[in-house]
């Protein structure tokens, strides 16, 4: 315990020295942490047959996530984000609000960013903007009884699948130096989406999911 | 670096996982014993489909469309059994199959509604003709009086209860008899003074005019008991003779006199006819629609109180269906422009009491169908709906003398697609139809947290 909390002080006092080249060209970085998607919904109305005005709402989820990153000048970067696929909630909104979870589906947004970092290579502090093409993949969507029962009642279990998309994502972020090898990332972005969830029922509900991602990481440079 | 393989690895890996794990589904959060059901046609599970009428149909609706349940042309199933199916995996039946007061019980089965039922009267539609009609109240005393129910519900139950319907025609056609009546009565007692009064219609303008309608009338009325005929030849001869000792000519009384008053007699037929439509209507819109929607309110207290005995009987779930917009029905359009307000109003004056009555009683979910069905018929593409107002059943036809859905089958229906059409007959929905109710009602216990 003394031990580490001297390491720390040791750190920190060494901060300026020994951060010449924490972010600097040809410099590889690896980082994990927590990710957490708010789909900021604006929900569309259900296809006929359907309860005038049935609408859909989609739950955040969060997961654990990392990435890596390449620098490819001091400023110029290119990185990847690596996580395990979101579970989010799909709700009965509209016509079927109060109905629960009808829903869910599982997303893996593959994004690849060019960015942008702010400062020298050695700062401790350095924002970054970016600028991200994703492919928003989604799978497994399920259905399930109360789905069934509105929309085919007695019939085979209703399934929806969701349209996988290709879209832009604008980040910010910004990272902190601990030492020469560790830092903290903290990012946000917002991801342009627009898809289309389709029954086994024949129905289609467009929604505009448009999700925040913000999270959390601790890295190090290899 | 080796991290960042293993975090790829691990990305990887979660997918194959994910793609591997699909298929469990989300499960009912509510779960039932069996789906017990009563109530009229709406929701009949085939209590008539025996003998020969099983040969043709035996449901209220588009009989004998097969398929299983949830096939893109609805098969022929009534809502309370498609909603059986959605939450307990198979449709339910008649538990009382029958006709013309033979009645058999079928063990396993939990839909007592019948065909033609009314809320407490044994007496509803077709029961002249056969049909079984047990009243809703009779319906529930039948599931009680099983010996393993042992006159209670078990409260595991999802309980459906509609009705109503066969009340508002049994009033109608009340209301309708009871203003033909007065129409009669009152076009009976407009006849001689019509007569009269074209008879003194030829004596000229004024003191004289009035001094022939008086002397006719004295004549016909001292004539005392006579046929009708007889006095119609009384009041030509007061008109002439008045027209002789005053000095003019009474030329209407001249040509009925020549004719044996073929023409004042239908003239004055005329004049009678339009008194008692007029008295007819004043009857149906006054004292006999007051008497209608009393005796609807009073049937929709008893539908309530129905209920209530399911619940004081062990019920804990009770979805209780109002009466559909009957006015909007090719019944209630067929019915003219001077009947329609009055099937609205009927089923209004029911639905509202019905509501009233069961406003806060626990483990009753009230569903509104009858607004449901407005919605249908003001937005039917919304609904998938490709027709609102035609019947799919021919049911003029020799091949379907029912004069309902209930000898309905695809054999003798009306050309082109239907799949898609609300009514099968002048009330009773299509299998389609019967469909979008059941979704209707799921929907409805979504939201309540009963499904």
């Amino acid at each position: 315990m003394k031990k580490s909390i001297a390491f720390l002080t040791f750190s920190a006092l060494s901060l300026a020295a020994s951060m010449a080249s924490a972010q600097s060209a040809g410099t590889w970085l690896g980082r994990l942490g927590m990710t957490t998607i708010a789909p900021q919904v604006t929900s569309g109305v259900m296809t006929a047959p359907s309860f005038e005005g049935t609408k859909s709402d989609v739950s955040s989820a969060s997961q654990v996530s990392g990435g890596v990153t390449y620098m490819y000048t001091d400023n110029i970067s290119i990185d990847v984000p690596l996580a395990l696929p979101f579970t989010h909630k799909l709700y009965g909104a509209g016509a079927l609000a109060g109905a629960g979870q009808i829903g869910e589906v599982q997303a893996l947004p593959m994004t690849a960013f060019l960015q942008y970092r702010f400062m020298e290579a050695d700062s401790p502090f350095r924002p970054y903007v970016g600028i991200g093409a994703t492919y928003a993949y989604f799978f497994n969507a399920k259905g399930g009884a109360a789905l069934t029962a509105m929309t085919n009642p007695g019939g085979p279990t209703t399934t929806i699948s969701v349209d996988s998309k290709f879209t832009v994502t604008p980040q910010i972020g910004l990272t902190y130096a601990i030492d020469d090898k560790l830092f903290v990332d903290v990012f946000y972005s917002k991801t342009m989406l627009q898809t289309r969830n389709t029954f086994s029922t024949g129905q289609t509900l467009d929604i505009t999911l448009d999700p925040a991602s913000y999270g959390i990481t601790i890295g190090t440079k290899f | 670096m080796r991290f960042v393989k293993q975090l790829a690895l691990g990305s990887i890996a979660a997918l194959l996982l994910a793609a591997c794990g699909g298929g469990s589904e989300q499960a009912a959060k509510v779960t039932y014993s069996s789906v017990v059901s009563f109530g009229d046609s709406l929701s009949d599970a085939g209590t008539y489909k025996v003998g020969q009428i099983a040969l043709v149909g035996g449901m209220f609706t588009v009989n004998g469309i097969t398929g299983s349940i949830g096939a893109s042309t609805a098969p022929s199933y009534v809502w309370p059994q498609l909603l059986a199916a959605a939450v307990m995996g198979t449709p339910s039946c008649a538990a009382r199959m029958g006709f013309a007061g033979v009645v058999a019980p079928v063990a396993g089965c939990t839909n007592y509604a019948q065909g033609g039922s009314r809320v407490t009267d044994p007496n509803g539609s077709g029961k002249a003709t056969g049909a079984l009609t047990e009243p809703v109240v009779a319906q529930i005393q039948n599931f009680l009086a099983l010996p393993a129910n042992a006159g209670k519900f078990k409260g595991t139950e999802l309980i459906t209860v509609q009705g109503g319907a066969n009340d508002m025609f049994a009033q109608a056609d009340i209301l309708t008899a009871a203003a033909t009546a007065a129409g009669n009565t009152a076009g009976n007692a407009a006849f001689m003074p019509a007569i009269i009064s074209r008879l003194a219609g030829g004596a000229p303008v004024g003191a004289t005019r009035t001094a022939a309608q008086t002397a006719i009338t004295t004549a016909v009325v001292s004539a005392g008991n006579q046929t009708v005929p007889q006095l119609i030849g009384v009041a030509i001869g007061a008109a002439l003779t008045h027209a002789g000792s005053n000095g003019y000519s009474n030329a209407i009384a001249n040509a009925a006199a020549g004719d044996s008053g073929a023409a004042l007699v239908a003239g004055a037929t005329a004049d009678a006819n339009a008194a008692g439509a007029l008295a007819g209507a004043a009857y149906a819109n006054g004292t006999g629609a007051g008497i209608a929607l009393a005796n609807m309110s009073t049937a929709g207290k008893e539908l309530a109180d129905a209920v209530k005995s399911i619940i004081a009987n062990g019920g804990k779930k009770v979805v209780v269906m109002n009466i559909p917009d009957a006015s909007q029905t090719p019944y209630g359009v067929s019915a003219g422009p001077q009947q329609q307000p009055l099937i609205l109003a009927m089923t209004q004056s029911f639905n509202a009491r019905l509501k009233t009555e069961l406003a806060g009683v626990s483990g009753v979910l009230f569903v509104d169908v009858f607004t449901e069905n407005q919605k249908q018929f003001a937005t039917p593409a919304q609904f998938g709906l490709s027709n609102v107002t035609d019947k799919v059943c021919k049911v003029d036809n020799v091949s379907n003398p029912s004069g309902s859905s209930l000898f309905c089958n695809p054999s003798n229906v009306i050309a082109g697609d239907t799949s898609r059409y609300l009514f099968a007959d002048g009330v009773h929905p299509t299998p389609y139809g019967h469909k979008l109710f059941a979704q209707f009602v799921n929907k409805e216990l979504v939201l309540a947290g009963w499904l």
